[in-house]
């Protein structure tokens, strides 16, 4: 659905938009129309203000002790801020006090008129914050996955390619002490948009037993499943969500698990 | 988290507590609030809306969720969630009870009960017109220009807080003079 400026400012769409009133659809449209558009932003944001301010008419101090509560359920240590300190009172009008109260009027403009912008930044920095703490639990997860794979009873196996996909480069870290196997992906074809990877586990001449479906390929190291007395692990790609059989056609390789 | 809480918490209280009638059980979704939007800070695209916006989304949801619990109807039978609307979007006087200020004066009822029927408790334009007995186009206009009036007034409260600012400077010159 392609429309022009007016008629979405005309037809009301924005402010269902802000008020989450829109289809899956429709937030599209407006998301596209917003790239085309960017008038399309400060009218949002205006409608976002307007919204801000009626909320403002009904504000409410929550009891004390919510945050510290929030605090404590995150894990965080209470920071109570410090009291603002009280200003000092000035004796007499005189040229000092003039030029305080001027530069206190400036600054309270000023204030006013950075306010949205800081928490625009301090939002930005929260961001940064959470995607901190995700990055250091999957190092963390890494590490540990590294730790368990390089264990003296593990072994390593590289992966035997197929003909169609000869670039594969895949080892498999395989230690039936702890009963664990994890897959170092160096490179890997690439996926269609409806496709996964799909483990199997080869005994002898039983059926390929399936195992783990997987798609990401930025992970460098993932931990997959482990079946006792496999001779090989196959990897083929498959319909998204994996197979009960294996397409064999899209077999990218094979590791062979010796003694 | 200190500044952020700073920042929205007696707003996004005040919607809250614009749907939950039940203070204690409004502190809880307060709360939930809060961890869910720090948990969750990930999801949040500074290019789709502001922070604000996002936090009072989830509060929203929160607060209707738990009116639309059966536990909490059968806690509050007095309060249903239409009785809730109503309530909301009848009552003359703010939290503290002192008549409304200006903002509320100049919106309209009609204007500000299709505006908390759909941002306080989530009906669609369709469900309010049902409600309401008024056609579809009606409400369209309605909350249109319900928002019209919010930033208006927000450009008025914007010239009045710069007229302020000179008149004090003009007043401290003056006096200065003197």
């Amino acid at each position: 659905m392609s429309l022009k400026l007016n008629e979405i400012l005309e037809s009301g769409l924005l402010e269902l938009y802000v008020l989450g009133q829109l289809t899956e659809e429709e937030i599209k449209s407006v998301e596209d129309a917003k790239l085309k558009f960017p008038e399309l932003k400060h009218e949002i944001f205006a409608i976002e203000k307007a919204i801000f301010h009626y909320d403002q008419q009904f504000k409410l101090t929550p009891p004390s002790g919510v945050l510290e509560s929030i605090n404590q359920q995150l894990g965080f240590n209470n920071t109570t801020p410090a009291a603002p300190e009280k200003a000092s009172k000035s004796s007499a009008w005189s040229i000092a006090s003039l030029i305080l109260g001027l530069g206190l009027i400036g600054s309270l403009f000023y204030a006013w008129n950075l306010k949205k912008q800081s928490s625009e930044i301090q939002l930005e920095q929260n961001a940064l914050l959470q995607k901190c703490e995700e990055e250091k639990n999957i190092y963390n997860e890494n590490q540990r996955m590294m730790a368990s794979a390089l264990d003296l009873n593990a072994s390593k196996f590289l992966i035997a390619p197929t003909d169609k996909y000869p670039d594969t480069e895949l080892v498999i870290y395989n230690n039936p002490t702890t009963k664990k196997n994890f897959i170092q992906i160096s490179n890997l074809p690439p996926l269609a948009n409806n496709q996964s990877y799909q483990l199997w586990s080869l005994k002898g001449t039983n059926a390929p037993i399936p195992l783990d479906v997987f798609e990401s390929q930025d992970q460098e190291f993932i931990e997959v499943s482990f079946v006792d007395d496999t001779n090989a692990y196959a990897i083929t790609i498959e319909p998204r969500g994996g197979q009960d059989s294996p397409t064999m056609e899209n077999l990218i390789g094979v590791f062979s698990i010796e003694g | 988290m200190a500044f952020l809480y700073e920042q929205y918490s007696e707003a996004i209280f005040g919607v809250i507590t614009r749907i939950i009638k039940d203070k204690k059980i409004a502190e809880e979704v307060l709360q939930q609030c809060f961890l869910k939007a720090w948990n969750k800070i990930h999801l949040y695209s500074e290019s789709k809306s502001t922070l604000y916006t996002w936090l009072s989304a989830i509060a929203r949801n929160a607060a209707i969720d738990k009116v639309r619990l059966k536990s909490y109807q059968n806690h509050n039978k007095s309060e249903s969630l239409d009785l809730t609307v109503h309530d909301s979007i009848t009552s003359n006087t703010d939290h503290s009870g002192i008549d409304t200020n200006e903002l509320l004066k100049k919106l309209d009822d009609k204007y500000r009960i299709v505006l908390d029927m759909m941002y306080l408790q989530g009906y669609t334009q369709a469900e309010i017109s049902k409600n309401l007995d008024v056609p579809l186009g009606t409400v369209k206009t309605r909350l249109k220009k319900a928002i019209e009036i919010l930033r208006e007034n927000l450009k008025d409260e914007k010239g009045l807080f710069i007229g302020l600012l000179l008149t004090i400077t003009l007043m401290l010159l003056l006096c200065h003079l003197n």
